[in-house]
């Protein structure tokens, strides 16, 4: 009788399950729903260059002489009615064309896209430290939440999520750079090709310039995944599963590391998505200042010189990669856990 | 199933209590049992009467603002209540196991069926995964669950409340036990389902040998399956004996109000009495807990009753033992 | 109610703080020594003089002076109201617009509902820094376009929360009998369904006038913020950066503890008042 429909245990019949409609479903509405929010996004964008103010001064320098204007005017087909510029608009955008940047005379998606690398380090950087440090520590205080060392913890979370990026920053490059001397305060270190891509995580001297603006950008990060985790966990350990596992004789290790991080694993995904989002918007500040050659500090310029190519391209840019990572985050989510995909509905 | 089996599992005066913002409650307040090999104890009592409690102090599962502070636990002799943590895992889950009421909360929902049967294996046993596998699809098999190797597989929401609950037991089971302690188990369940499984219970205790307590509030469930029953009021037991003693002939009054007040034995369709007032105000009064509801109060019942045996095996905490009486319909009802 | 409050000893901390910082604020003309802004008051040659100097007229330097002589006591009390009046100022009127908005879609409900959320959960996926930057990259810097980014980021929440709060009122018989009494609308939204549904909103303001304080503060720092001529404690703090390789310090730090301190005491009311409503914490016995 245990020969009928005979599978090996765990592992292969896996797909099978998986190749039932309802995850699959799922993650192809969200790439619809992703894809559908990039044109929207482009529609605004296209809103906010052509529909406010003087498209013109948003693609050309308005300090150029009439007849540069008119001829340019032309060009860009400004006097071609709305629909049919909002066409050439995608048609630029899908090749690549963004404009170009006043300030440098460079295309402006080719600028964003050579800085990218540098910010994709530092954040990556931040986001193994927060994760790594938070996550521990978020469990940890969830479980023994009432200790010395977790009410510690707890406080101090709240110290650092009130205190803006900005001024952490300060005070390490206070403490760090000036006064010890002990990290540089400024600019990229070496890079060396690891896996063919240029990074300056593989030199030694480019460790010693992330260090101190990946710890800055990874603060607030830190905080709020401790909060979370520890809330995730807290509310786990009070759930019969636990007393449950327990009955049945398990470690309380096991129990942690198998069941409880199952359960918080779906918000902690979730939680690390967001983190990513934040890591994105305060890459902008950390950037500047510890001086990080990346696309956070290339906007703060481009805002400061009213660079208006290169702040749309900025916008389009990190809203497509958001996009992108919320969609991943939701994929990861419905993997982990086999009800999300029953219970989301678009 | 009375007899001179031995006792394996033994509770002497077991008090649990609760620090609240009230003060200290006793959840359970000097209750002592025992079960022989073989024997299926029914633990009788409403909501708030501490049966829940007591099955979770006897396995050291009682979680602060409580804590087992009297007693003594023995198992095969062997005082449990002393031992350190490592001990009592050791014996969580393989000599004494449990089957919780909600088996829906009671498992992990993002884990399979057999992930987590085969934890409760490999934690007391060296076994290799495959093995462990082919003892759990067994188990699964013994309480009647069809396609095992497919259930093996899937993730708790996608079987019924029967189908759990029977992997719940499969569960308690896997590592043959000495004694199993269920709580509530088939509450919530359908009527159908809840007597295939008390069939499937019996059977299987009877086969292996296996004590089980059966916590219930069910007195039907207790007159069917159990060959001893205890009956619990506000943390402590007020009566207990043989099934067919305590039912027939209740000695205490609270035992007698639950007989006559179950839809079940009430043949003749007359209105069914009810026991006033509810158990919220047991713990303040001292004497006897359930005097402020009981009947038969008298002024002697200030003073907290001992356990009074009235024939072998059959005891009641009651000043007035002797002076319940049934009406007759209830005598008569039992055929 | 008042009196449970002062039961927590953050709490009592982050009011104390609060309070005392407010009043500097209020008082700030008063407590300076200097108008900062005057720039008849200011000698360039007491300029970055370290804290604790005594000036030539007598006049203690508590905080030291800055590159133009300026007194930071004063500029950084200046400071403090600047930012503390932006901050309140655009946090009331998102207060107000996403009020409005949650309200609205809540008694409307149907399609206005569904697209108002879809906005707010839209909105809500980003993070303020970056819809804040987004704004004074295309409307440019300045008070009034600091107060529009902030607004901007953070009337979501307030319309979501207000919505969820509003949508389980209105349910309820009371809004039934209203409706039937034939009621016109804004009535019943402004009289029956808003007193009963704005009281999560307390507890989030707190804490969104401490994002707030935050936001102005990185966009002043990053230069694309306040203007010059009324710094806030950010800008205060951006202006002091350039000196701190020649370790002098007090430009920045001096605003940046303030600024620090401000924060952790507004946080710390906005979290006691967050665990006053919260059901599953119970004062420990």
């Amino acid at each position: 009788m245990s020969r009928s429909g005979a599978r090996s245990p765990a592992g292969t019949s896996c797909w099978t399950r998986w190749g039932d409609d309802i995850v699959l479903n799922f993650i192809l509405r969200r790439i619809a729903q992703g894809a559908a929010l990039i044109v929207a996004m482009s529609m605004l964008a296209f809103v906010a260059i052509f529909a406010l103010g003087n498209p013109l001064t948003a693609l050309i320098n308005p300090a150029s002489p009439p007849e540069v204007l008119a001829r340019a005017s032309h060009e860009l087909g400004l006097d071609l009615p709305l629909y049919a510029q909002y066409l050439r608009f995608v048609f630029h955008l899908l090749h690549g064309d963004l404009g170009t940047s006043y300030i440098t005379g460079e295309p402006a998606l080719g600028l964003i896209l050579s800085r990218f690398p540098a910010t994709f380090e530092l954040t990556v950087s931040a986001m193994l430290v927060a994760t790594v440090i938070g996550i521990p520590l978020g469990v940890y205080t969830g479980v023994k939440a009432s200790s010395l060392l977790g009410r510690t913890i707890g406080s101090v979370t709240i110290l650092l999520i009130s205190i803006p990026s900005f001024w952490v920053g300060l005070a390490l490059v206070i403490v760090f750079g000036i006064e010890l001397r002990v990290l540089p305060t400024g600019g990229r270190g070496q890079t060396e090709a690891w896996f063919g891509i240029q990074t300056s995580l593989a030199t030694w001297d480019g460790l010693r310039h992330v260090a101190l603006p990946a710890l800055n950008l990874a603060v607030f990060p830190l905080a709020v995944i401790i909060r979370l985790t520890r809330a995730g966990v807290q509310e786990c350990m009070g759930a019969a599963f636990v007393t449950f596992a327990r009955a049945k004789g398990l470690a309380m290790r096991r129990i942690l590391f198998v069941y409880v991080l199952r359960s918080v694993a779906v918000p902690i995904v979730t939680v690390v998505g967001i983190v990513f989002g934040i890591l994105l918007a305060f890459s902008v500040v950390t950037e500047t200042i510890f001086s990080w050659p990346g696309t956070g500090r290339l906007a703060i310029e481009a805002i400061r010189g009213s660079d208006r190519p290169v702040i749309i391209a900025y916008l389009l840019f990190t809203v497509c990669i958001f996009i992108v990572v919320n969609l991943l985050v939701d994929i990861m989510c419905a993997l982990i856990d086999p009800r999300m995909s029953t219970q989301a509905q678009g | 199933m009375s007899g001179s089996a031995p006792d394996v599992l033994v509770v002497e005066n077991l008090r649990t209590e609760f620090r609240g913002s009230n003060g200290v409650v006793a959840a359970v307040d000097g209750v002592s049992l025992s079960v022989r090999r073989g024997e299926v104890l029914g633990l009788v009592g409403e909501s708030g009467s501490g049966k829940s409690v007591t099955g979770f102090s006897i396995l050291g599962l009682v979680e602060p603002p409580g804590r087992v502070v009297a007693g003594r636990v023995l198992l095969q002799g062997q005082d449990i209540l002393r031992c350190t943590e490592a001990e009592m895992r050791a014996i969580r889950g393989d000599r004494i196991a449990m089957v919780f009421q909600d088996p829906m909360t009671a498992l992990h929902p993002l884990l399979r069926i057999g992930a987590q049967m085969i934890d409760a294996i490999q934690a007391h046993r060296r076994l290799g995964h495959r093995e462990a596998w082919v003892e759990a699809r067994d188990a699964l098999g013994r309480v009647g669950i069809s396609a095992p190797d497919e259930r093996m597989l899937a993730f708790p929401h996608q079987l019924s409340g029967g189908m759990r609950q029977r992997v719940a037991i499969a569960i308690a089971m896997l590592n043959h036990p000495e004694v199993i302690i269920a709580d509530e188990p088939t509450t919530g369940l359908d009527v159908t389902i809840q007597a295939q499984i008390l069939a499937q219970v019996q059977k299987l205790a009877a086969e292996s040998g296996t004590a089980l307590i059966w916590i219930t509030h069910d007195l039907a469930v207790v007159s069917s399956l159990a060959d001893r029953v205890a009956v619990m009021y506000a943390g402590g037991i007020v009566e207990q004996g043989d099934v067919a003693d305590v039912l027939d002939r209740p000695a205490h009054p609270y035992t007698a109000g639950l007989l006559a007040s179950s839809p079940s034995r009430n043949r003749a369709a007359r209105r069914l009495p009810q026991i006033p007032g509810s158990i919220a105000s047991a713990h303040a009064a001292g004497g006897c807990r359930f005097q402020p509801r009981c009947g038969y109060a008298v002024a002697a019942c200030g003073q907290y009753p001992d356990l009074q045996e009235i024939r072998s095996g059959h005891a009641a905490r009651c000043w007035r033992i002797g002076a319940i009486s049934l009406p007759e319909t209830m005598e008569a009802g039992r055929g | 109610m008042i009196r449970v409050y002062f039961r927590s000893f953050g709490g009592t901390v982050g009011m104390i703080i609060v309070l005392a910082l407010a009043g500097c604020a209020v008082l700030a003309p008063v407590l300076a020594q200097q108008n900062p802004y005057d720039l008849a008051q200011l000698d360039i040659m007491s300029s970055l003089l370290p804290p604790g100097t005594v000036g030539d007229d007598g006049t203690v330097f508590w905080f030291g002076t800055d590159d133009q002589g300026r007194d930071l006591v004063s500029a950084v009390l200046y400071g403090l109201r600047v930012s503390l009046f932006v901050a309140v100022t655009a946090t009331s009127i998102a207060l107000v617009i996403g009020v409005i908005a949650g309200l609205t879609a809540a008694y409307l409900g149907g399609v206005f509902d569904t697209l108002l959320m879809r906005l707010v959960d839209l909105q809500l996926a980003f993070p303020s820094v970056l819809i804040a930057l987004v704004l004074v990259a295309l409307l440019g810097s300045g008070l009034e376009k600091v107060i529009i980014a902030i607004v901007a980021a953070q009337w979501a929440y307030f319309a979501r929360t207000l919505r969820s709060a509003a949508m389980v009122e209105r349910r309820k018989e009371y809004i039934q009998a209203a409706w039937t009494l034939r009621f016109p609308a804004w009535r019943i939204m402004l009289l029956h369904l808003l007193p009963n549904a704005i009281a999560p909103l307390g507890v989030i303001v707190i804490v969104e006038i401490a994002s707030a304080i935050a936001l102005e503060a990185t966009l002043s720092f990053l230069g694309v913020g306040l203007s010059v001529t009324r710094p806030s404690l950010g800008l205060l703090i951006a202006n002091g950066y350039q000196y701190m390789l020649a370790r002098q310090y007090w430009l920045s730090v001096t605003p940046g503890v303030v600024l620090l301190v401000l924060l952790v005491g507004v946080n710390l009311v906005g979290e006691r008042l967050r665990q006053m409503n919260d059901p599953r914490q119970q004062v420990r016995p």
